[in-house]
């Protein structure tokens, strides 16, 4: 016996196929499109994207370094093949294009747009020039339009990243490795440039400074096991420092977690490496543990380095907070560049509603989304918050897609006309960008990057895209 | 052969060319093909792009070997068009059907070869019973997850996802073993445990689907899909 898709079914009974709109092209877009067209292929999904390149923080946060994570794009362009999908690039959504509009026309908006804000340290002189924030210095590097004029002073002999994630390695990786290394892969030349600059200057050390201890720090042991092989790069922990770590309720920790005792192997390679601090020739990436900053240093605005307290870990196992000690064991390091690692956050968005930084929402449907006839979603860390990599897009993307899916099968769809969706598009200032456009950027990417010996030389700013593809 | 031919219509109707080919690799492709003359200048073309993109040469043999068979409508001079159609943008990474098609014409010769069928079971998480599968020996989960054959295979394509064309850049094809059988499969290496360590509940006998080959001391595994296929990154792993 034949059984009827859902689509068919639906077909069957003579009712029309929903459209739903995606706003972000990134893995939360593409995954929860990936999932809905799985649970209904007759799905018409249009994407928006206020960028004419796709992709989000696979194009723009994962380190030029680490090409094998954005294999995922692979997956993704399989997504747009689709014959039911549509991508809109270079269309923001707001003024020409606004989301109530969008909730009018489409049966469900499921937003995707991703956390583009950072957090602060929210110490004194944090503004000084040459403090930058982490999310803001990977996308320069990254070659993203919006951050290509930041500005730096040489930062002379070091460099402190503040934050323990996989995000402050790549970034203190990055600022040490050799100038080849960076120029064969698809970093920005500018800050190939601007980095072998650096070092030439004299940038040799690179300091990653945590509050806590190497037991709660967020980093994953493939990317610190990597340091210790990375040519020219020295990663050192300060012996005495590992074992203020382990305190009696982070052992605690540490005995319940195989991951931190594996941690803990990689760390002890990079105690053995203390003792050649003063003699090595190579670069060096120093750890440091239980340090909180507290004052940016400055001259006449501009950075020269940090002051930090040296912290002590209280509390249960599991919920350690870090408190600081007297000011007898303060650090001060200079620096000439500072990159604050501490986390994205969420951009208010006309329409979204937020509470304490965060979008209220049941199963990825948003509540109390106001007035506006279609449901309204949300995906990714716009819905979970700023944390986690790309495959912890899966879970969630499916999770909304279901809660979309089954609201959707309870409602008829909306009569659709192409007429108001084109007239928005033809009407707005700047050309729609397509995804065979995306393709034939992409492939020029490509080229450039062969003829430079680079993997590919990234576009960096929108009006050049624009004028390569003739719009 | 019915699987290949399923396979490669499956190809081409998602590929950006529209290339009405219909080609079968199986023993079938070893009869009445004509003999590779020296001066056949098309079919060394076609023979020279094969191993550029990376494929053995034996591949490269099967694989214009099945596209110069009859019944293919690759008429004479047209097959080194047609394996750049397969390729598809392969420069961007895409693929329009070659893959399918070497893939294909591998388990033939595995088959020829006298490798192994291994026959395994796949538990999915959420119903009561477990599949049969099977793959030769050297395929690895995700292998037979992307074209393998028989229910088995479709349920680990169901539940398996790949988000970095497996070469342990993420976890998101995370499947446990059987207790026995991981013992026999051995200790999985330092790369794939760091990646192991950020997927969804990892236990002691979880392996990466793409980097557990079957081999003929594998028969009778269980293979179990977990309940959830993603990376818990933003839980810090203790209590």
């Amino acid at each position: 016996m034949w059984k009827l898709t859902p689509s068919a079914a639906r077909f069957a009974k003579g009712l029309r196929q929903y459209h739903v709109a995606v706003v972000g092209s990134g893995p939360a877009g593409f995954y929860t499109s990936k999932f809905l067209l799985k649970k209904d292929e007759s799905m018409k999904i249009d994407m928006f994207e206020r960028l004419p390149t796709p992709f989000g923080l696979v194009r723009f946060g994962v380190a030029p370094d680490h090409p094998e994570v954005k294999n995922v794009i692979n997956d993704f362009t399989a997504v747009a093949a689709a014959p039911n999908f549509r991508f809109f690039g270079n269309t923001e959504i707001g003024p020409e294009v606004p989301l109530e509009r969008l909730r009018q026309i489409y049966d469900a908006v499921i937003l995707c747009s991703g956390a583009s804000g950072e957090r602060r340290l929210g110490i004194p002189g944090e503004d000084a020039f040459g403090v930058v924030g982490a999310p803001a210095f990977v996308k320069w590097y990254n070659s993203h339009p919006d951050y290509q004029e930041l500005q730096f002073n040489p930062p002379g002999e070091a460099a402190v990243v503040v934050g323990q994630g996989n995000v402050a390695l790549d970034v203190a990786r990055l600022l040490l490795r050799s100038p080849p290394d960076l120029h064969a892969t698809d970093m920005d030349s500018k800050a190939v440039e601007a980095i072998t600059g650096w070092q030439k200057a004299g940038l040799r050390t690179v300091h990653i400074v945590g509050r806590r201890g190497f037991i709660q720090a967020a980093f994953t042991n493939a990317e610190l096991r990597e340091l210790l092989t990375t040519d020219g790069l020295l990663p050192v922990v300060d012996p005495e420092e590992l074992a203020l770590c382990r305190n009696e309720a982070s052992e605690a920790e540490l005995k319940k977690s195989r991951m931190k005792q594996r941690s803990l192997d990689i760390l002890q390679k990079m105690v053995a490496n203390f003792s050649e601090l003063e003699s090595t020739s190579k670069r060096i990436l120093r750890f440091h543990f239980l340090r909180s900053p507290l004052e940016v240093l400055s001259t006449q605005g501009a950075l020269t380095g940090i002051r930090m307290s040296r912290n002590q870990l209280s509390g249960e196992p599991g919920k350690q907070q870090a408190t600081p000690a007297d000011a007898s064991q303060n650090l001060e390091v200079s620096c000439g560049l500072l990159v604050r690692s501490v986390g994205f956050d969420i951009l208010p968005m006309a329409g979204l509603p937020l509470s304490s930084n965060r979008v209220p929402h049941r199963n990825g449907c948003v509540e109390s989304a106001g007035p506006g006839s279609a449901g309204l979603y949300v995906s990714g860390w716009l819905k979970r918050g700023p944390t986690g990599i790309i495959g912890s897009n899966i879970g969630d993307a499916k999770e909304t897609a279901e809660k979309v899916w089954k609201d959707l099968s309870e409602q008829t769809t909306k009569e659709w006309s192409e007429e108001p969706l084109q007239a928005m598009l033809s009407s707005k200032g700047s050309p729609v960008v397509l995804f065979e456009d995306w393709q034939k950027l992409q492939a020029e990417e490509l080229r450039r990057g062969e003829a430079a010996g680079k993997a590919a030389v990234k576009f960096a700013q929108v009006p050049e895209m624009l004028e390569f593809l003739h719009k | 052969m019915m699987h290949t031919l399923r396979v490669c219509q499956a190809r081409f109707s998602t590929a950006a060319s529209s290339s009405p080919l219909c080609v079968r690799a199986g023993p079938r492709w070893r009869q009445a093909v004509r003999p590779f003359c020296a001066g056949d200048e098309d079919v060394a073309r076609a023979h020279a792009f094969v191993l550029e993109r990376g494929y053995s040469p034996r591949v490269a043999d099967g694989i214009v070997d099945a596209l110069r068979s009859p019944g293919t409508g690759i008429h004479a001079g047209q097959v080194f068009a047609a394996v750049q159609g397969l390729a598809g943008r392969w420069e961007v990474g895409e693929d329009a059907g070659l893959q399918a098609l070497a893939k294909s014409v591998e388990q033939e010769l595995s088959e020829q070869e006298g490798k192994t069928m291994v026959r395994f079971r796949v538990q999915p998480p959420d119903q009561g019973e477990a599949f049969e599968c099977e793959g030769f020996e050297g395929m690895s989960l995700k292998d037979i997850a992307e074209f393998g054959r028989g229910r088995g295979a479709d349920v680990l394509k169901e539940y398996i996802e790949c988000a970095c064309s497996g070469v342990m850049a993420c976890s998101t094809c995370h499947v446990y073993v059987d207790e026995k059988h991981f013992q026999t499969a051995g200790e999985p290496e330092d790369a794939e445990q760091d990646m192991l360590e950020l997927a969804f509940e990892p236990r002691e006998t979880s392996r990466l689907g793409c980097q557990l080959r079957l081999r003929p001391d594998l028969a009778g595994m269980t293979v179990t899909i977990p309940g959830g296929a993603n990376n818990l990154f933003d839980h810090i792993p203790f209590e």
